[in-house]
């Protein structure tokens, strides 16, 4: 009869949760999907020198596409592409040449009058659709290569990230509500003792998974839990 | 000692068994790091946790979901409409004296130990000849008249003390009501057990989808899910959690009517 109860608990809970999704995952998508800040690449001037025959050097000037350097983060971009359907993201490789006057000149993989993504509030993934949000100079706080931002701007990347990033929120309590109801059902009489591991072992895992949406540092946590690589490497370091 | 031996051999069986339930529940929380061509252990114990995977099927591409209700369509009306037409023709089967019961019988167990495969091309004939096919009802019709839970309750009607089908008949003569009054309240276990099996053989069903339906948005997700068509490795794992869900609660809720109803079929 207990476990009638508890399963009818259950069922009802999943249900609901699964009705939920059903009925606001439209509403739900676009609230979560990212928001990015773009920026044109451009063509400058560039002055590149040039050895002559006689062997003196002389400076000329190039006109090559360019971007900010602030943007040039690594070997690769995320350019912006409008259709019909919405605004997606692609990754692009790049090749980077000559920096000068606050640019860098972009030797291979862009165009010129390229909308190039500078920022966006949580990592982008290629190929995904993305909300185009000019306005708000605060979704640059998150430079698409590195989540490790500048520390004065930390605290309002946080903030913002919790409010744009609510549906891990919704899911995680999805999920802890059905675990406590399953915990309910299985463990009882003796195994009651294993309650507390069970909760300590899912909020750990629940902070690991959140530790770039709430305030904890990035360096407290680490970037993978079980580093299996790293384990095979010492074993065979301590046999060899 | 060899309570204690006994107790480890059948934890290593049970553990070997739910092995690749264990895998798709910790991998589903992993997504990214599934790697589906190569089956290692220590992916028992992934390297990360994320819901990347639930995100993308109920968020993302919450179109699954549809198929998720059709799941739930499917399996709840074909169960309810089966029990509603096995347990008369069991107790006609019991009950009843008729010319040609015994062979009529004989031709339910029949079709009872046939594979599906030999009757799919038969009901695919009927249905596209009854214009059905691509509709809701080219699963729910040839499915509702499976001969399997009239022969479970068959089995089990005819192991019921007569004494009060004859108590019964003393007061009154209606079949109705001598079903309904004496007959019914004995069933219960049964129909649970029922219940039961003709639900989880149609929550899992693939084939009669594949083949009876074209339309993407009527297929029930377990066709979804097996052809994995369209879905990332994460997505299935996802799905495929999701998908057990019912199922677990399901047994939880009945598990002891379904013993107590398989002992009394004297299968």
């Amino acid at each position: 009869m207990k476990t009638r109860k508890a399963a009818t608990r259950i069922l009802t809970v999943f249900f609901t949760i699964m009705l939920l999704f059903t009925l606001f995952a439209e509403d739900l998508y676009h609230m979560t999907l990212p928001k990015v800040a773009t920026k044109t690449s451009t063509r400058k001037v560039f002055p590149y020198e040039v050895t002559g025959v006689d062997g003196s050097t002389i400076t000329v000037e190039r006109t090559e596409v360019a971007i900010p350097n602030y943007m040039v983060t690594g070997d690769s971009v995320y350019v912006l592409t409008e259709t019909e359907q919405g605004a997606f993201v692609t990754k692009r490789k790049i090749k980077t040449g000559k920096s000068a006057g606050g640019w860098t000149e972009i030797t291979e993989g862009l165009s010129g009058r390229t909308k190039v993504v500078i920022g966006s509030d949580r990592k982008l993934r290629d190929g995904s659709r993305v909300l185009v949000d000019e306005k708000s100079r605060q979704v640059s706080l998150y430079r698409v290569q590195d989540i490790r931002i500048g520390t004065a701007l930390e605290s309002q990347y946080y903030r913002m990230c919790i409010k744009n990033n609510v549906w891990h929120v919704i899911l995680i309590a999805a999920f802890t509500l059905l675990i406590i109801c399953i915990c309910k059902v299985v463990l009882k009489g003796r195994r009651r003792i294993l309650w507390t591991p069970v909760m300590v072992l899912w909020c750990v895992l629940v902070c690991f998974y959140l530790r770039r949406f709430i305030m904890i540092p990035p360096e407290w946590i680490p970037e993978k839990l079980i580093d299996w690589n790293g384990w095979r490497e010492n074993i065979k370091r301590f046999w060899i | 000692m060899e309570k204690v031996i006994r107790k480890v051999i059948l934890s290593i069986l049970a553990l070997i068994f739910l092995l690749p339930i264990l895998l798709t529940v910790i991998c589903s929380f992993s997504a990214g790091n599934v790697d589906t061509d190569a089956f290692r252990l220590e992916r028992l114990f992934p390297s990360g946790f994320n819901l990347m995977g639930y995100y993308d099927l109920l968020i993302e591409h919450s179109g699954i979901l549809r198929n998720f209700w059709n799941s739930v369509f499917y399996a709840g009306v074909i169960t309810c409409l089966n029990i509603l037409v096995a347990v008369p023709a069991a107790y006609a089967f019991s009950q009843a004296r008729f010319r040609g019961k015994e062979l009529l019988f004989f031709f339910y167990i029949v079709l009872t130990m046939m594979p599906l495969q030999v009757t799919l091309l038969p009901n695919y004939i009927g249905l596209r000849d009854m214009k059905l096919l691509d509709t809701p009802f080219a699963i729910i019709l040839p499915a509702v008249f499976t001969p399997f839970s009239v022969f479970l309750m068959t089995q089990y009607m005819r192991g019921l003390e007569q004494s009060f089908v004859e108590a019964a008949l003393l007061e009154t003569r209606s079949v109705i009501k001598i079903a309904g009054m004496v007959i019914l309240p004995q069933l219960r276990a049964c129909i649970f057990a029922v219940f039961v099996f003709v639900f989880a053989e149609h929550w899992n069903m693939v084939e009669q989808p594949d083949i009876y339906l074209r339309q993407e948005s009527l297929k029930p997700l377990s066709s979804l899910l097996a052809i994995g068509e369209g879905l990332t490795a994460s997505e299935v794992l996802a799905g495929s959690v999701i998908f057990m869900v019912p199922i677990v609660i399901l047994y939880l809720y009945f598990h002891d009517s379904l013993e107590i109803g398989l002992e009394s079929m004297k299968l």
